[in-house]
């Protein structure tokens, strides 16, 4: 019978009561210096504050208070309003009811909006907000479509707005609406070599005839043409017949890919929900009289032109939808459209990739890379959609069969939704259409298969046909959508809320791990939790059997949901078990969570579609078994003669001498990202045409071996701080602050990032090693539910972490911290080296006091040492964590799902100061682009640097890594500019930006990496043994200097004795040189003898006194003097 | 064979210098020559010449980048005289080495000794239990689970569940712990190649020297081991002591692996360490060469020691 709960370490002070009190002694005049110092900083601090009161005070802290997650944690869902008794009892308009609003007549109080005339339209910024007013007849509920224009600023985040009617929040899913932009690949022109067989005046003829635009080259050779918008029957035809491909090839001959340009377009948006939960576009209610619609502005600029409100109408059936074609032949033609020639994407991040997997892919080459497909993983996400055109030459009916592969979600299937778009049909007549034709189309389904299918539209049960007119232009828009899967996920979602808030119920009561041996008496004083349970339990055997029946058979993730249900039943019948079984709910959450993302992510590859006759007879998914074989075989030998590491070399291969060598040391998709960059943007830049780029993938250890070797690359890209500086300061490292254009390339980054990239020579002149890549640094991650549910609010400065670590104790909770005092260091506005580098600054009072104050975190105030953050975060026994901001972030998106939405990050709480000044800076750590020694053509290197740490490229990389990889491969960029350009949320953006401007440099000096080394010495003693934090690293400064000048004396830099500073050394060589001069200097006697009392009291202002006076006696005479005296003044002033 | 042809040519050895004979030699088994060239030239080229390399190395202050610099014997003065740490490191090493090395030789001795006994199939089984913690590369880390310094690590999870400590015991980051850890660890991996060996060794003596030591009055298992056994197979044990020497004295990898790098308060900081600190953190290979070579004469003086008692075996 015991309840754990965290408790000081005191058992360890009692045995050293001895040692503690010898301790209390010291400490006791600690105490009084401290008080004295603390009063003098709050006097410094005030002078300071009243000198630079320009910027906005505490902009670096978070403004954000937890009642600001108040919509986010406690609004309904869609699912709740629709069950709600005012929506069931509200009805629908009439049929065809359409209230225009014209989107120029906003509101007074809007912000971040005016009238663009070039458009016609309302812009909204990303930042903005904007009402309209509207009358409504009788109270009813309207659905919501809003024509707009999607701005470019080639950001590949979509649009994001959350709606309010009448000022208030309908429901949750209406925060997050996300409207797509549209995207399309740089297809370039298609070429045609010619061979005898081939005769160039008839293929113009037919290429002519299709409407591609053809050209006969200077040389005769070949001939190019155009890609089509409007795919027809003949273009199709022409483009299977002579394998015209659309893309770049290098000299290789592989293809890449363009990168994706944004076009901006005036579309239409049906308000409906981003995750794709729910099928139906929302509806919403509106009260009789006038009301007001308030779009808000989260995420990227749109213009409005105007909002509609319209009666949502059932979509028809398939049933209903053939009657009308009752009769009408099958069409004749049949277009084979390519699937990797989308006319528009809704993202970037789904493009053309190759598939060598099948030698039926079409078109499939094994020597070559050819993108033969589109999606894939990367077309998983709800919204995404892809789109074609094409035109047929004889009306009727047509089938649409597409070679498609699904073999990621075993199993289960995925859903598309095709929309169908005519143009030049009139309205109402048979080949019209604008959107879903029938509502089966909403719920288009493909099944798992390891290999290549070849289907028609289908539900799963029937195919469908659809009429298409001639000469009229149609274009197929594919949508990712969880079809039936959504329902089940809705339903799943929010059981696991309530399971989540239940389960923080119990925790609280009974810590983490409860003792299973304990009565809790869960009936008696939380029966609502069992209840609730019981609840839980039944709807997730209700939803089970639901998902049985949608997957037609039982899967591992039905038997996931029914192994969850037992579990709760257990527990709500046997309240005995609640404790003991903890455990295990507490990882099947994760499950359940693990289950949400994956039913939402809907892959799927598409290698060609084809609009043909229901009669014609579909092409073979898949070749014969020794098709296969040869294939793979062949693949096999291919592979030792294709090229995988240059780049660049354009097809035209002229050859220049400006070629670089560039090295990267990360894994393959990063190098594939980059080199994809380097070919279609470096190179795009007039300047840099003529470079040649040979970017290598290689083990980051290679480089020194190498550069030993006199075999280094140009550039090496990705290099840590650390190591940098170290390569650097033996000379391996080129110093690039002569480059051209330095001074306005640093100004995108950091200052405090480049100042880890410098290092003084033994001339005292500094030197810039590198230009950043990445800077990351810690954060805050909260999570707000809990804080929300404890009352607790978001802290801001280290003393409302004080506060809230009682409370959260007394909830079983933990506070998340690294043992990183420099944290505390610098924002107690100490430094880690004092006297540039010449000696450890860790033996100051702010040193030691920060030092100490880390420590007690985990000695009095039990903050555990060792941790799994994602986990303890994930199960609430750490609603606070410190730590690096990318890192936990990424984690945190993959492995934590189920807590999606009820956690943040914001900077570093901080140290306030009398005047309400909150120092919370964080300290970061930076990965460079180093120009190496040897490098042949700085020019042209540096070219490579500025372009490759340069914000568009660093926002492209970050992003392109984000469409391979998913939400978890955020990249902490060090470039300002990049860092905006990325996916990054409004709100996320805005936090880092806060506590990117706050950030504090610890240069690398020699002997650094004993710093740490001798603290974590330090620190483990007090950890473990209960020493005093202060002795033990008082115990190691010593050596810690000795090992600064060692390594000092290696490199020839200045050097201190023990226990000396500059400044005293400066006054004593001062004192020297006063000495030599002797009788020379009869005739000031007297200044001689002041300047002596100045240097035997060190201080400062007596000395900048002296210096004024020497001066003006006799500047010549004193200038050693001076010298030395100038650099203590200085010394001593930084103390 | 020599000797006899010598005797033929009639040349005596008395007629020619040193170098003569031995080219004559040479000359006359060519083949054998040529046919251990190629693995003479690999392993001259990739064992030889680094080793004389870092001899060379050791007296100069080469830092990987820059041109080295001769500095004489100051390496070898500032390891003895100015580096407390180096000190601390033998004084592990050689713990280690005392107990990991002789500790290991007789369990992999002994157990090899037991298997031996067992049916070929079982014997099969149970070789490769005992042989799998040496070859399955990275098990040890298993150790950090269950030494975890987190609360949910499985030691400290059971001893707070049994209420035998009051909080979490970071074993691997604290002093007190780290040694004995270490040691435990390096026993659980140390039955490796020498374990085969003994194995192989065990399975190699001639069956019928037991039934003549039986006739010369062995009187029980004891005898039979010391008499006839182990002679049989001094080759193994040679070779068994100096793969337990020279994993004693290497020990390192796993050390850093479980309590980082450097251990806590230099508590499980070897010579192997030292190496790595110089060497790879500050970029002193010269230095780190000095260290080498120390611990290369440490290596070859316990070697011959080794020898030595095992040339006394069965006598």
């Amino acid at each position: 019978m015991k309840i754990r709960i965290a408790r000081p370490k005191n058992f360890v002070f009692i045995k050293n009561y001895q040692e503690e009190e010898e301790l209390m002694k010291t400490t006791k005049f600690h105490r009084l210096v401290a008080l004295i110092l603390a009063f003098t900083f709050v006097i410094s601090g005030i002078v300071a504050a009243s000198a630079t009161d320009s910027v906005e005070k505490n902009h670096t802290v978070s403004d954000k208070v937890i009642a600001d997650y108040d919509n986010l944690l406690y609004a309904g869902s869609y699912e709740e309003y629709l069950s709600s008794g005012a929506f069931k009892d509200a009805k629908r308009p009439q049929e065809g009811t359409e209230i225009v609003i014209d989107a120029l007549k906003y509101e007074d109080g809007s912000t971040g909006v005016y009238v663009d005339e070039t458009l016609g339209a309302l812009y909204t910024e990303a930042q903005s907000e904007v009402t309209w007013k509207v009358n409504i007849e009788a109270a009813a509920k309207y659905a919501i479509v809003i024509d707009y224009y999607s701005v470019h600023t080639g950001k590949s985040t979509s649009i994001e707005r959350s709606l309010y009617i009448n000022g208030e929040l309908p429901f949750k899913e209406a925060l997050a609406l996300s409207i797509s932009k549209q995207w399309t690949a740089a297809y370039v022109e298609g070429e045609i070599t010619l061979t005898k067989k081939l005769n160039a005046n008839t293929i113009i003829a037919e290429l002519e005839e299709a409407g591609m635009a053809p050209k006969l080259s200077e040389n005769g050779k070949s001939i190019s043409c155009v890609i089509p918008n409007v795919w027809n029957e003949k273009s199709a035809a022409l483009v299977d017949k002579y394998d015209i491909r659309f893309f770049n090839t290098d000299n290789n001959g592989d293809e890449y890919r363009s990168s994706s340009t944004q076009m901006p377009t005036w579309d239409k948006y049906y308000v409906k929900d981003g995750s794709g939960y729910y099928n139906n576009y929302f509806e919403f209610l509106f009260k009789q009289g006038e009301n007001t619609i308030t779009l808000k502005g989260i995420n990227e600029p749109m213009a409005i032109k105007k909002v509609t409100l319209y009666a949502l109408k059932d979509h028809i059936s398939y049933d209903e939808y053939i009657k009308q074609f009752e009769g009408i032949p099958e069409g004749k033609d049949k277009i084979k459209i390519e699937a990797e020639y989308a006319g528009f994407t809704s993202t970037n991040s789904v493009y053309p990739d190759e598939d060598r997997t099948s030698p039926v892919t079409s078109p499939v080459d094994v020597k070559h890379r050819l993108l033969n497909t589109i999606g894939g993983e990367k077309w998983a996400t709800a919204g995404q959609w892809v789109q074609y055109s094409f035109e047929v030459g004889s009306s009727g009916m047509y089938d649409i069969v597409s070679r498609v592969r699904q073999n990621v979600l075993d199993g289960m299937y995925v859903c598309r939704a095709l929309y169908v778009y005519s143009d030049g049909a009139a309205e109402g007549s048979l080949g019209y259409y604008n959107g879903i034709p029938f509502e089966e189309c909403s719920r288009l389904r493909y099944n798992y298969n390891t290999k290549w299918q070849v289907t028609s539209l289908t539900d799963g049960t029937d195919n469908f046909l659809l009429y298409f007119e001639e000469g009229v232009k149609y274009t197929l828009r594919f949508e990712v959508v969880l079809g039936s899967m959504g329902d089940i996920v809705v339903k799943v979602q929010d059981i696991l809320n309530t399971i989540n808030a239940d389960y923080l119920k119990i925790i609280k009561l009974t810590g983490t791990s409860p003792d299973s041996y304990t009565d809790y008496d869960f009936p008696r004083r939380m029966p609502e939790v069992l209840d609730s349970f019981k609840e839980c339990s039944e709807r997730l055997d209700e939803v089970s059997k639901e998902l049985k029946k949608t997957a037609g058979s039982s899967s591992s993730n039905a038997a996931t949901l029914d192994k969850v249900s037992d579990l709760l039943h257990t527990m709500a019948y046997k309240h005995r078990k609640v404790a003991s079984k903890l455990d295990t709910l507490k990882s099947y959450m994760g499950t359940i969570g693990t289950f949400i993302s994956d039913a939402q992510t809907q892959p799927l590859q598409m290698d060609y579609i084809i609009i043909q006759g229901e009669s014609v007879k579909n092409p073979k998914a898949n070749s014969n078994f020794f098709a296969s074989l040869w294939h793979e075989i062949s693949n096999f030998f291919m592979s030792f003669f294709r090229d995988y590491d240059t780049s660049n070399t354009e097809s035209d291969g002229t050859q220049t001498n400006d070629s670089i060598e560039v090295w990267i040391a990360t894994a393959r998709d990063q190098y594939n990202v980059v080199r994809n960059l380097v070919t279609n943007d470096f190179r795009a830049i007039e300047e840099n045409k003529n470079t040649n780029v040979n970017l290598k993938l290689v083990a980051g250890s290679t480089l020194l071996p190498s550069i030993l070797a006199n075999k280094g690359p140009d550039v090496f890209l990705g290099l840590d701080q650390a190591t940098a500086i170290n390569y650097a300061i033996r000379g391996a490292i080129l110093p690039i602050e002569d480059m051209e254009g330095f001074d306005e390339t640093v100004k995108s980054f950091n200052e405090s990032a480049m100042i880890t990239l410098q290092m003084d020579d033994k001339y005292g002149v500094k030197h810039t090693y590198g230009l950043p890549e990445t800077q990351s640094f810690p954060m805050m991650f909260v999570r707000v539910d809990i804080l929300s549910n404890l009352g607790i609010e978001i802290p801001k400065t280290w003393n409302d972490i004080y506060a809230a670590i009682t409370d959260l104790q007394a909830n079983n909770m933990q506070i998340g911290y690294t043992i990183d005092y420099k944290i505390f260091l610098y924002q107690m506005g100490g430094e880690l080296f004092a006297d540039n580098g010449m000696r450890i600054n860790l033996d100051s009072k702010v040193g030691l006091e920060a030092f100490e104050k880390t420590c007690d975190f985990f000695t009095q105030y039990s903050f555990p040492y060792t941790y799994d953050a994602a986990n303890r975060f994930r199960t609430g026994e750490m609603p606070i964590i410190i730590s690096d901001y990318t890192t936990l972030y990424n984690t945190l998106k993959v492995f934590a799902t189920e807590i999606d939405g009820s956690w943040t990050f914001m900077p570093l709480p901080g140290i306030e100061d009398a005047e309400g000044n909150i120092n919370n800076c964080s300290v970061s750590t930076v990965m460079a682009s180093v120009m190496v020694n040897g490098c042949k053509n700085k020019e042209r290197a540096w070219d490579y640097m500025q372009w490759y740490t340069g914000a568009q490229t660093q926002a492209s990389f970050a992003n392109e890594m984000v469409a391979i990889l998913g939400d978890s491969a955020k990249q902490p960029a060090a470039n300002r500019g990049a860092l905006e350009l990325m996916t990054w949320s409004a709100d996320e953006l805005e936090e880092v930006k806060r506590q990117f401007d706050n950030l504090a440099a610890i240069p690398n000096y020699p002997g650094s990496y004993y710093i740490d080394r001798y603290t974590k010495f330090a620190f483990l003693e007090a950890y473990n043994n209960g020493a005093n934090p202060v002795t033990s690293l008082q115990a190691y400064i010593d050596d810690i200097n000795n090992e600064i000048t060692r390594k000092r004396k290696e490199f020839e830099l200045e050097t201190l004795a023990l226990n000396e500073t500059l400044a005293s050394k400066r006054l004593a060589q001062a004192q020297d040189e006063l000495d030599k001069i002797g009788s020379a200097g009869n005739a000031h006697a007297a200044l001689i003898q002041s300047t002596e009392s100045a240097i035997a009291r060190s201080n400062e202002k007596l000395l900048r006194a002296s210096i004024a006076d020497l001066k003006a006696a006799d500047a010549a005479l004193f200038a050693k003097v001076i010298g030395y005296l100038t650099d203590a003044a200085d010394a001593l002033a930084t103390y | 064979m020599s000797k006899k042809t010598a005797e033929v040519k009639a040349v005596s050895r008395k007629d020619m210098t040193r170098l003569q004979w031995t080219w004559k030699e040479m000359k006359r088994n060519k083949v054998a020559y040529l046919m251990i060239a190629p693995y003479f030239f690999i392993f001259a080229l990739f064992t030889v010449v680094p080793v004389v390399v870092s001899i060379f190395v050791s007296f100069t202050d080469f830092d990987n980048l820059n041109p080295p610099g001769w500095v004489g014997i100051q390496n070898y003065v500032d390891l003895f005289f100015n580096d407390e740490i180096f000190l601390l490191s033998i004084k592990n090493t050689f713990v280690f080495a005392v107990i990991v090395g002789p500790v290991s030789y007789l369990l992999s001795f002994l157990v090899a000794w037991f298997i031996n006994e067992l049916s070929p199939k079982v014997r099969a089984i149970v070789t490769l239990i005992f042989y799998a913690p040496s070859i399955s590369g990275q098990a040890y880390t298993i150790w950090g689970v269950l030494f975890g310094a987190d609360s949910y690590g499985w030691v400290n999870a059971t001893l707070l569940e049994l209420g035998l400590i009051e909080s979490e015991i970071a074993w691997f980051q604290d002093a007190a712990y780290v040694m004995p850890l270490c040691i435990v660890v390096a026993l659980w991996t140390s039955l490796g190649t020498a374990f085969l060996s003994f194995i192989a060794g065990l399975q190699g003596v001639d069956r019928s020297l037991y039934e003549a030591g039986a006739v010369d009055g062995i009187r029980n298992r004891w005898q039979e081991l010391w008499f006839i056994t182990l002679p049989s197979m001094k080759p193994q044990l040679m070779f068994g002591a100096i793969m337990a020497i020279t994993g004693s004295f290497g020990f390192g990898a796993v050390v850093t692996a479980l309590c980082g790098f450097p251990s806590v308060s230099y508590a499980a900081h070897t010579i192997m360490h030292h190496l790595e600190d110089y060497g790879g953190q500050r970029y002193e290979t010269g230095y780190s060469s000095a260290i080498a070579v120390i611990l290369f004469l440490m290596m070859m003086g316990a070697n011959y020691a080794v020898k030595k008692m095992i040339s006394k075996v069965g006598s």
